[in-house]
């Protein structure tokens, strides 16, 4: 069953088609505002311009109407360009309102229009089926569709329009059309005026929203230590947070919010700045931004960072800004830090107890099987002869195993031995010592000592250590060197960072690295069939600068020489 | 039954491979010829050479694992890489207790047997028992 028509429900529907859309976007509220405005207006038109309609009847002059037209056109043509409106809805049921309002509209250049065209020659027909029965809605519809057509060729054709409507509509129906209007007008003034409030009362929750939101981003930021940045690439200004310049150490009041790529970079420690530079110039190549740096406060403290950024392109396609955040994670490395040191200790200890178990196993068990076997047949000797070999025997055995006892003491010493005092000694001076106690085996071999050493270089360390480590590598240097070559040992010192780098390089035998590289400080490992070689030396060598917390490294190549770095640690 | 001609000592300490050589001559049946090599580089040139000089190759070897210059490990990948037809069938003899240096001695195929020292004449017998079936 067809529902009736009725006011209500027909202008429902027309609300709801032309400007539904419109009402429902609340953040458009201000064209929204600016629609009603030209609406206003345009019913405002209409209604002065109704007496001129009137005038003319009398007067039959066309002239007049078209400068009344015109006139409203530039109106609301000014009107629409002060108040700068994005969008137009324009409703009306002339025709020649419409010709001249899209004429000026034009004329202002307007971009967008959503007009209710023949909105009102259909409601007017509505209401003429309604009021005057069938007949004559059907003729008011013909005439008034004559007229649309006998209007719209005239225009076309450069003549005058002859204004008959007034004559052919029936008061009623115009008055009906108009009430209508009005009651459209009022309406949308009030919703208008609702949908203002109710968005004035968002925003105001909004507002209070954002506020408490922006407390709580503040305080999780200030807790977890991430400042905000924020940079200008085209200005090259940089926008910093309170918390971003808590980080960096600057007193945000001594300095503005906006500072300068090159303050930042100032701030960030000599160390990583080439590598900051690179991460951001890759960063503006669309790279991925996630950077750890130290950087250094004014007070001189130094702080680890951790920063994550992207960018943003205009819409040239050019890169406007470079925006992120930046963490606080000292205390975090720190941590880190310290399980690290922990780890190195337990693991420094876990291979410390694989070679004590290996020691046991190969070296000391090696001498008391032997000890048992010899006791065996000791026994069962046959005659003075073969005993008299036994014991001999027997006493070489007992002499390695007590041999390797003392070695397996010394290196437990050394491990129990981590507080051991430290000394400031001078490194050339301990240096010629040990040259000295070797001045035999020089001599005897023509050995060619050159020495770089700084005269007044010194290291911190326990000095039994330091006598040990440097008899043994330069020993070492003499005992592998080259059958074919004259011995030629080099002595050279560098910086490096928290280490003074003392480097013993000799052109002796060498050795593969790829077989042997893992083993050279393995204990009990020889790698040349020399007499001397007990396996020891390197093995306790190590140890020695590792409980110094130094470290040692070594490079060599077989028939080429062998040359070995220590690294005496200065910062602890 | 299998002859066993000639037997490899690999073990750089002299008193063991002399003790090795007695108990061997002692408890085992006569063997000709038993040569001693001070480590494994030295036992793998004697090898080789043979090898290509079409001479004898031994019929057993007895292998230490903690030698310079060469050990038993680095002998045994070396014995692998070469590639000698006929199978040289070896037993470690170490003063080494470790259960994952036997795990990893029995890895290697040509690996007969895993003795810790010292040699006792019951090993003998079982070796030699083993190798003559």
């Amino acid at each position: 069953m067809r529902e009736p028509i009725t006011i209500s429900r027909v202008f429902s529907r027309i609300k709801e088609y032309f400007i539904g859309d419109l009402l429902r976007e609340e953040k458009d509220t201000l064209q929204y505002a600016n629609i009603v405005m030209i609406y206003y207006v345009v019913m405002l038109s209409l209604t002065l311009l109704l007496p001129l309609q009137i005038m003319y009847f009398f007067i039959g002059q066309t002239r007049e109407i078209y400068i009344g037209f015109l006139s409203l056109a530039v109106f609301l043509g000014a009107l629409i360009y002060i108040k700068r409106v994005k969008k137009i809805l324009l409703i009306s049921n002339g025709l020649l309102i419409f010709s001249t309002s899209i004429f000026s509209l034009n004329m202002f250049m307007y971009p967008e229009m959503n007009i209710i065209s023949g909105l009102l020659l259909a409601c007017s027909i509505h209401f003429a089926f309604n009021l005057l029965g069938k007949k004559a809605g059907i003729i008011y519809t013909l005439i008034h569709l004559a007229v649309v057509v006998v209007n719209m060729t005239m225009i076309k054709e450069g003549i005058s329009v002859p204004f008959i409507t007034p004559i052919i509509q029936p008061l009623s129906v115009q008055i009906s059309a108009f009430t209508l209007l009005f009651i459209i007008m009022v309406v949308l003034i009030l919703h208008y005026q609702s949908a203002h409030k109710r968005a004035a009362k968002n925003l105001t929750l909004s507002v209070e929203a954002l506020q408490i939101s922006e407390e709580r981003r503040k305080k999780a930021q200030s807790t977890a230590h991430i400042g905000v940045w924020d940079w200008n690439v085209l200005t090259n200004e940089l926008f910093w947070e309170a918390e971003t310049y808590r980080i960096f150490g600057i007193n945000p009041d001594e300095g503005s919010a906006i500072t300068t790529y090159e303050t930042f970079i100032n701030g960030v420690h000599p160390d990583d700045r080439a590598e900051m530079q690179l991460a951001v110039e890759e960063a503006l190549q669309g790279k991925t931004y996630n950077v750890d740096y130290r950087l250094i406060r004014p007070t001189g403290e130094i702080r680890h960072v951790n920063s994550l950024g992207e960018i943003q392109k205009g819409p040239d396609g050019r890169i406007v800004r470079f925006y992120g955040i930046v963490q606080d994670i000292t205390e975090r490395k720190r941590a880190e830090a310290e399980q690290k040191d922990l780890l190195d200790i337990t693991s420094h200890q876990n291979t410390q107890l694989k070679n004590f178990a290996y020691i046991v196993s190969h070296n000391i068990r090696s001498h008391s099987a032997n000890i048992i076997s010899l006791v065996d047949f000791l026994e069962t000797a046959q005659s003075e002869e073969e005993k008299e070999m036994f014991v001999k025997m027997l006493k070489t055995n007992a002499r390695k195993l007590e041999e390797t006892l003392r070695n397996l003491n010394e290196t437990i010493t050394i491990t129990e031995n981590l507080s051991k005092p430290k000394d400031r000694k001078t490194l050339e001076t301990e240096i010629r010592k040990t040259l000295d106690i070797l001045s035999g085996e020089i001599y005897e071999h023509k050995v060619e000592i050159s020495m770089a050493v700084p005269k007044d270089l010194t290291v911190n360390v326990i000095p039994s250590y330091l006598d040990s480590i440097l008899l043994n590598l330069m020993s070492n240097a003499i005992k592998y060197r080259s059958p074919v070559r004259k011995p030629v040992i080099e002595i050279t010192t560098e910086k490096n960072n928290d280490f003074v780098v003392l480097s013993v390089k000799d052109n002796g035998m060498g050795l593969d690295m790829k077989k042997n590289g893992s083993k050279i400080f393995g204990m009990y490992k020889t790698f040349h069939n020399n007499e001397d070689a007990r396996g020891i030396g390197l093995f306790i060598t190590k140890n020695q600068i590792e409980a110094m917390k130094g470290k040692i490294e070594v490079d060599s190549e077989e028939n080429v020489g062998t040359t070995f770095k220590v690294y005496f640690n200065e910062k602890n | 039954m299998k002859k066993i001609n000639q037997i490899y000592i690999v073990e750089d300490d002299s008193t063991t491979s002399f003790l090795i050589k007695r108990v061997l001559e002692m408890y085992g049946s006569p063997i000709d010829d038993i040569k001693i090599f001070e480590n494994g580089y030295e036992a793998m040139n004697a090898l080789v050479n043979n090898y290509e000089t079409k001479r004898q190759l031994p019929d057993l070897i007895l292998l230490d694992l903690n030698m310079p210059v060469m050990d038993g490990w680095d002998f045994l990948e070396a014995l692998l890489g070469h590639g000698f037809e006929q199978k040289i069938p070896i037993y470690i003899l170490t003063s080494s207790i470790d259960p994952s240096d036997i795990g990893r001695a029995n890895e290697y195929s040509c690996v007969e047997g895993y003795f810790s020292k010292p040699l006792t004449k019951d090993q003998i017998s079982k070796m030699l028992g083993t190798l003559q079936q």
